[in-house]
């Protein structure tokens, strides 16, 4: 059985207000999904649902071919490191990654250690004491050693600055190539984690309005640069997604067809083409309902 | 590994708040009332509350538990009945073990005669009569009576949230006012007095246990349903 999660009609309302609307979507085994969206698009109530941890109104939800409502079955292949995440008053960081050794079976303590070295956060700090960085830091340090068959990261990066972000998806690919699981990102940051992402879904206003492997996305637009004219002479009666103009150079996003004719032509025109940014597509392919949130950080 | 236990686990994780700050509070009034009794002397000795302290810390305890360490367990993946599980286990461990100290304590105080200075701290009248296994109940029973209260307590506010706690106050102060309108109104008081004098406090304390019980169970009903 390849699907871990599986998601029909998903609905939850408060009252006459729904923040998730008929959603369904499939998780396979072993991949990286990108779970993209605005603020309050409805991807934390999703990701509270599949873990239990809030009622669907309606919908069908499996996780690992059961429903997850308590399910230890579920529940303890699950991780789901969120950035509103509580801890009690008095637990230290060492208090919480003791009681993470409890629930999770794959838990790697050593792994956990060596992570806080490398994130370089006191052991013996109180929770409340911490910074914001070095609170997502710890969710961080969960997520990766508890190595949860499904692994869901919720804005594990709020405060983070950009070297421990770089040293996060470093150790996500890493330790996924090692031991390999079905990891969830929700984040505004697209370009940072394009390069991990295998599948991409977008929520919009509570509605799944895209989703697709990266590749496919990818082979969906397509960038060239050159010399004005030459640029001009390709886009001419094509998409433009995106065009930036450098002295009397050109770089375009053209919507593609996915085929390598395009990529010839390009290239007989003595245009260089370039891999295409990931924001700038999806941006695109959900008329610009991501943009804002793709700019906020 | 079971996951309750794994709960039970997660509370002692910080022994602190549980285990030590109950017993420096219940000691530390334990030595004022020592310095008290050697200052003042009293030749027919004297009875202090101080036991008291520990009864409300385990009152607070049970409420204050549910919100510190529900969102927290949930959100690590562990299921709302494992939580339950585990947290009446950690109350009746305490009770237990608090218990066990207390008659302990009140066994010493006999010996000693009141630490020396006939001072009545933790081996009180009414209280600690009978052998020490029914001193023991009774300081156990009442524990998790006050203590499951608390957790009750806990566990609805988390249900419903602020407005609903606000709202089961207000229902069980009219509640509370309507029953004592109808008791006076029946000459019911004396009665209620008179039954109360006849009992030990052993029947007291079992006669807890039906509540007890019952608070257990509605604590299980509420954290069923209680969402993040």
């Amino acid at each position: 059985m390849s699907s871990v999660v599986e998601v029909r009609g998903l609905t939850k309302s408060y009252g006459k207000e729904s923040v998730v609307r008929n959603v369904s979507f499939t998780l396979e085994e072993n991949k990286i999904y990108g779970l993209l969206g605005r603020n309050g698009a409805g991807k934390t109530t999703i990701m509270h649902m599949i873990t239990a941890q809030q009622f669907a109104t309606s919908g069908m939800l499996k996780v690992f071919g059961e429903e997850p409502y308590e399910n230890n079955r579920v529940l303890s292949q699950v991780c789901f490191i969120k950035e509103s995440q509580k801890y009690p008053d008095n637990y230290r960081v060492i208090d919480v990654l003791e009681v993470a050794g409890l629930f999770f079976q794959n838990w790697d303590k050593v792994y956990a250690h060596a992570l806080i070295e490398d994130f370089r956060l006191p052991l013996k700090r109180r929770m409340k004491k911490l910074s914001r960085g070095m609170l997502s830091s710890v969710g961080i340090i969960v997520g990766l050693a508890s190595r949860a068959p499904l692994t869901i990261f919720d804005e594990p990066y709020l405060g983070l600055d950009a070297v421990a972000r770089g040293l996060f998806y470093n150790r996500l690919i890493e330790d996924y190539a090692e031991h390999p699981r079905t990891v969830v990102l929700s984040t505004h940051l697209i370009d940072e984690v394009s390069q991990l992402l295998e599948h991409v879904m977008v929520i919009d206003q509570g509605k799944l309005i895209l989703n697709e492997d990266t590749e496919v996305l990818r082979g969906k637009a397509l960038s060239v640069a050159g010399t004005t004219a030459q640029v001009d002479e390709f886009t001419k009666g094509r998409e433009v997604i995106h065009r930036e103009p450098f002295g009397g150079l050109l770089t375009a996003t053209v919507v593609g067809n996915g085929k390598a004719e395009d990529r010839k032509r390009a290239e007989a025109l003595g245009l260089t083409v370039a891999p295409v940014s990931l924001q700038q597509l999806i941006v695109h392919l959900t008329n610009g309902s991501v943009r804002k949130a793709g700019e906020v950080e | 590994m079971n996951r309750a236990a794994g709960v039970l686990k997660m509370h002692f994780q910080d022994k602190f708040g549980y285990l030590y700050l109950p017993w420096i509070i219940l000691l530390s009034s334990f030595t004022v009332n020592i310095i008290v009794g050697i200052l003042v002397n009293e030749e027919k000795g004297f009875y202090t509350g101080g036991l008291m302290s520990i009864y409300v810390y385990m009152f607070v305890m049970g409420i204050v538990v549910v919100a510190q360490s529900f969102p927290f367990a949930l959100g690590f993946s562990v299921r709302r009945s494992d939580y339950y599980l585990g947290t009446v286990g950690l109350i009746v461990v305490l009770s237990g073990i608090f218990s066990a100290l207390l008659t302990l304590f009140s066994w010493v105080e006999v010996l000693t005669n009141g630490w020396g200075v006939k001072l009545g701290f933790f081996h009180l009248p009414y209280l600690s009569s009978g052998s020490y296994v029914q001193q023991f109940l009774v300081y156990f029973l009442a524990m998790l009576f006050i203590c499951l209260n608390g957790f009750v307590t806990g566990s609805y506010s988390k249900r419903f949230g602020k407005t609903g706690t606000f709202t089961l106050f207000i229902v069980l102060f009219l509640l509370g006012s309507l029953f004592s309108l109808a008791m006076s109104y029946y000459d019911g008081w004396a009665d209620l007095f008179q039954w109360f004098v006849g009992k030990t406090a052993l029947d007291l304390a079992v006669r807890s246990m039906p509540v007890s019980i019952i608070f257990a169970a509605l604590s299980y009903l509420f954290l069923r349903r209680v969402t993040v």
